[in-house]
């Protein structure tokens, strides 16, 4: 196969603007693919370009009052640094998410792949909305998904969703999922001195959540949920890791609680709080892929999570995590019940390992983005 | 010592009552006898457990021996000290048990105890010293095997256990998704052969064997003895603890007919019950590390501990701090007891699995008891001490007067029960908690108060975070303790 040159357009990246799980997914998607293939990435931040890891990266700071009028911006000047460097053109153009719509719009006659990391109505947490941001964020995944010559995305559940959602025809979707290097999420460390580090007795079980505190995520579920486990095992401590717009609604709820919110962290400090915890939760209403289950499992973590999105596809219950229904009082029954069995919880976490090594590792994933580029190539020109 | 294709079975038999505690004991009204420390229906107990267990058991083991079987006791001294006392024979059944040629009898420590879990091993060593000396005295055989409290082991226990003389020693096989390392094969670790039991079937006839959901219910003999000759492995250890004897008598028959049936079903399964000792001549499969057990946190602390939750933690620390300030040694040691421990787990089992499950409240009322008994076992020597004002600062605290760190909203979920045990909760306790409560003058109130250190007390009250305070109580413990001496 002959190397490419490829463009990606995204939003988010590891080295400048990072918001949640996009990043990671799509700056280590890119390095994988500048191993054989020539990467330029578009993205925002401060600085002048330069290269990566192999991956050429293009900033710039975009402004606007409002999200889509910021997007726009961001579209237009990066498009026009796109165009600096075409020459020799560019074979495929991979944008992710909604942002860079207006961008696709401008090259939609090249060879373009568009990947829904999430979608708008997922995002609000499985629900549609009236407000004006919600209706265009909606009609820009449309028109992405619309004018690209292929779609991926993170599930099978985000596949079916799109496929209703914007009436995208399947032959034209790939699911592709979020990869993971393994090794880099197992730390060896000493739990109890971790716990201490955060107030907690190190002997006391230690219940992780991690994720952006927005309603999609379902932070106010496991919240609701605490009390029963308490009631259960009163020693059980939660870390919330994470920033979001319920984060001080979320803290006036949890204050009589053994909750302590940690807010943003840096990675290493990330790692070793999910090497220490016991069990992580994801109580998200609505999930592509989630991320926070790969990495959970990569540290050999037990996972209760909602039987929602990616998570339900992923998950094998009871083999390597629980999937509960979306409810605060099923979610304090998983806790409950996996939290009092060491040797269970441990086998559990062993499973989700093998199951990362063996199905999401970066090698296997980036492979299976490439033969969608190459399937994109053989598909002739478009009109 | 089998010939090829038979497959060896070693069965050992666990015979242990402890000194349960009087759940009921208050300070007030003791009239200063240790006698109320422990359950006032203990010899009723005692009894039952003799009659329902011990004795089906022992008889049905004697069989065994008789027919030329062999197989393995684990006792505990607390029984043999519990049976002097008794005349239904009992004693003299099971000494004929041990004497008996084809018997083994296991090394462990007299009370059963956790005191492999003491920094300090001498008590464990004396404890084992003076079970090695009983067994020999009784059976004229002197332990080669050594069988610790729970299974537990660590690295520095395995070289205590090995110059105590003995050659093996059990531990724990677990489940082979936790360990690397299946059960029925011989390992050595630091000089010592490591024979590991296997759960899955031991507990087949300790738990499941009652359960009529079970979907192997009932269990025959015949259906056990083809299980067995059908794992994989070297020799296969399995464990019976005498209580498994007075389980119900349910279906087609009860423990005790099964038990006595098994020696026929396992030679039609050419499966031979062998002696620990006797499994040791086969070659070792590999050496065991404790890493390998899938219980060493990877900083390289390893232990099979049975300490495994804060109340556990709080109970053992006041134990073994104890040490030094307990004037009544008996009643310390069978306070060691790892029974009194389990009571105190919401959930607690072998293998690491749960069998028994009970709720936050009863191991909160077990807790509380034991530390109310240890509380005032302590305080009942503090006046026989050089320094009473040390004894009284070291002596640990019932729940209603510990102290419990909170912040401003609520409980941390720890407590300290004592000086020595506030020391180590200090090392972690958040700004936010230890200002809460020295801005309240919490810490010298509750020093002044319950431990009478009206120095210690001032000395905190200038203090403005919590290291600090933590190298003044440290200091402050040392200096007591060297008062105690």
């Amino acid at each position: 196969m002959p190397p490419l040159k490829i463009a990606y357009f995204c939003w988010e990246s590891l080295h400048a603007v990072r918001v949640g799980g996009l990043a990671p997914a799509v700056t280590n998607l890119a390095e994988i693919m500048a191993r054989n293939h020539e990467v330029h990435f578009f993205t925002r931040g401060p600085g002048p370009d330069r290269m990566i890891q192999g991956v050429f990266y293009h900033f710039y700071e975009p402004s606007g009052g409002t999200i889509t009028g910021y997007c726009r911006d961001m579209s237009r000047s990066l498009l026009a640094r796109f165009r600096d460097y075409d020459l020799p053109p560019f074979d495929v153009i991979h944008v992710h998410d909604w942002h860079f719509v207006d961008a696709l719009e401008q090259l939609k006659d090249r060879k373009t792949v568009f990947t829904y990391h999430s979608t708008e109505y997922g995002r609000n947490g499985g629900n549609f909305g009236d407000w004006p941001e919600f209706n265009e964020i909606s009609g820009r995944e449309w028109t992405g998904g619309f004018l690209s010559g292929q779609v991926t995305t993170v599930s099978k559940h985000t596949k079916a969703e799109i496929m209703w959602l914007y009436g995208i025809p399947e032959q034209k979707i790939t699911v592709v999922p979020n990869g993971i290097y393994p090794d880099a999420y197992r730390v060896p460390l000493d739990p109890g001195s971790v716990k201490k580090e955060y107030g907690i007795h190190p002997l006391a079980p230690l219940v992780l959540f991690v994720g952006r505190l927005v309603y999609q995520k379902g932070p106010d579920l496991l919240a609701d949920a605490i009390p029963l486990v308490l009631r259960k095992r009163w020693d059980v401590q939660f870390v919330i890791v994470g920033e979001g717009d319920m984060r001080q609604w979320l803290e006036e709820r949890c204050r009589p609680l053994p909750v302590h919110f940690a807010g943003y962290i840096p990675d290493p400090e990330y790692l070793r709080l999910l090497n220490a915890c016991d069990l992580v939760v994801i109580p998200s209403r609505n999930e592509p892929f989630g991320l926070v289950l790969t990495e959970a499992w990569s540290a050999e973590r037990c996972v209760v999570a909602t039987d929602v999105g990616g998570l339900s596809e992923n998950i094998d219950n009871f083999t390597d995590g629980i999937k509960v229904p979306v409810r605060a009082d099923s979610i304090a029954w998983a806790i409950s019940y996996i939290i009092e069995d060491p040797v269970r919880i441990r086998s559990m976490g062993r499973a989700g390992r093998r199951k990362v090594v063996s199905r999401f590792n970066w090698e296997k994933v980036g492979g299976m983005m490439e033969d969608v580029y190459y399937r994109l190539l053989k598909t002739g020109e478009r009109k | 010592m089998v010939e090829n294709g038979c497959r060896a079975l070693c069965i050992g038999l666990g015979i242990h009552y402890p000194y349960y505690i009087n759940t009921g004991f208050s300070p007030v009204n003791t009239g200063g006898t240790g006698s109320l420390y422990f359950s006032p229906e203990q010899r009723e107990q005692f009894r039952d457990y003799l009659e329902t267990a011990l004795l089906p058991a022992v008889t049905c083991a004697l069989e065994w021996l008789d027919a030329g079987h062999r197989c393995s006791f684990s006792l505990s001294g607390l029984v043999l000290e519990q049976l002097r006392e008794d005349d239904t024979g009992a004693r003299e059944l099971l000494v004929q048990a041990m004497k008996h040629r084809h018997s083994e009898i296991l090394g462990k420590t007299y009370h059963h105890s956790v005191a492999g879990l003491f920094s300090d091993k001498s008590e464990f060593t004396s404890q084992v010293t003076r079970h090695t000396a009983l067994m020999e005295e009784l059976s004229g055989k002197k332990p080669e095997v050594f069988e610790n409290t729970e299974f537990v082991f660590n690295s520095d226990l395995a070289d205590i256990i090995r110059e105590l003389g003995f050659s093996a020693l059990y531990s724990e096989g677990y489940d082979h998704l936790v360990s690397a390392f299946p059960p029925n094969a011989l390992y050595s670790c630091r000089g010592l052969f490591v024979m590991l039991r296997n759960c899955r079937l031991s507990e087949d006839l300790a738990y499941r064997f009652f359960d009529q959901n079970w979907d192997q219910y009932p269990l025959t003999s015949e259906k056990f003895a083809s299980w067995v000759a059908t794992t994989p492995g070297d020799c296969i250890h399995i464990f019976i603890d005498a209580r498994t004897f007075s389980g119900p008598v349910q279906g087609p028959t009860g423990f005790r007919e099964f038990f006595c049936q098994l020696p026929d079903a396992l030679s039609h399964n050419d499966v031979v019950p062998v002696l620990p000792s006797d499994s040791l001549q086969g070659p070792s499969r590999g050496d065991l590390h404790l890493e390998d057990l899938g219980v060493c946190s990877p900083d390289g602390t390893c232990s099979l501990t049975g300490i495994q939750n804060i109340l556990q933690q709080s109970a053992f620390w006041c134990l073994e701090d104890g040490q030094h300030l307990i004037i009544d040694r008996k009643s310390w040691r069978n306070l060691q007891a790892t029974d009194h421990f389990t009571r105190m787990a919401l959930r607690s089992g072998s293998c690491g699995r749960f069998v028994s499950s009970c709720t936050s409240q009863e191991t909160w009322e077990y807790f509380s008891a034991y530390m109310r008994i240890l509380g005032h076992l302590e305080s009942a020597g503090t006046r026989l001490h050089r320094s009473r004002l040390a004894a009284n600062a070291l002596r640990c605290l019932p729940p209603e007067h510990a102290f419990h760190f909170f912040t401003e909203h609520h409980y941390t979920g720890y407590s300290a029960y004592s000086l020595t045990e506030f020391a180590r909760l200090l090392e972690f306790v958040p700004d936010t908690v230890f200002l809460f409560h020295q801005n309240r003058g919490d810490f010298s109130r509750w020093i002044t108060g319950m431990l009478g250190d009206t120095t210690l007390a001032g000395r905190l009250e200038t203090c403005t975070d919590s290291a600090e305070a933590r190298e003044i109580v440290e200091e402050r413990v040392r200096d007591l303790c060297r008062r105690l001496k």
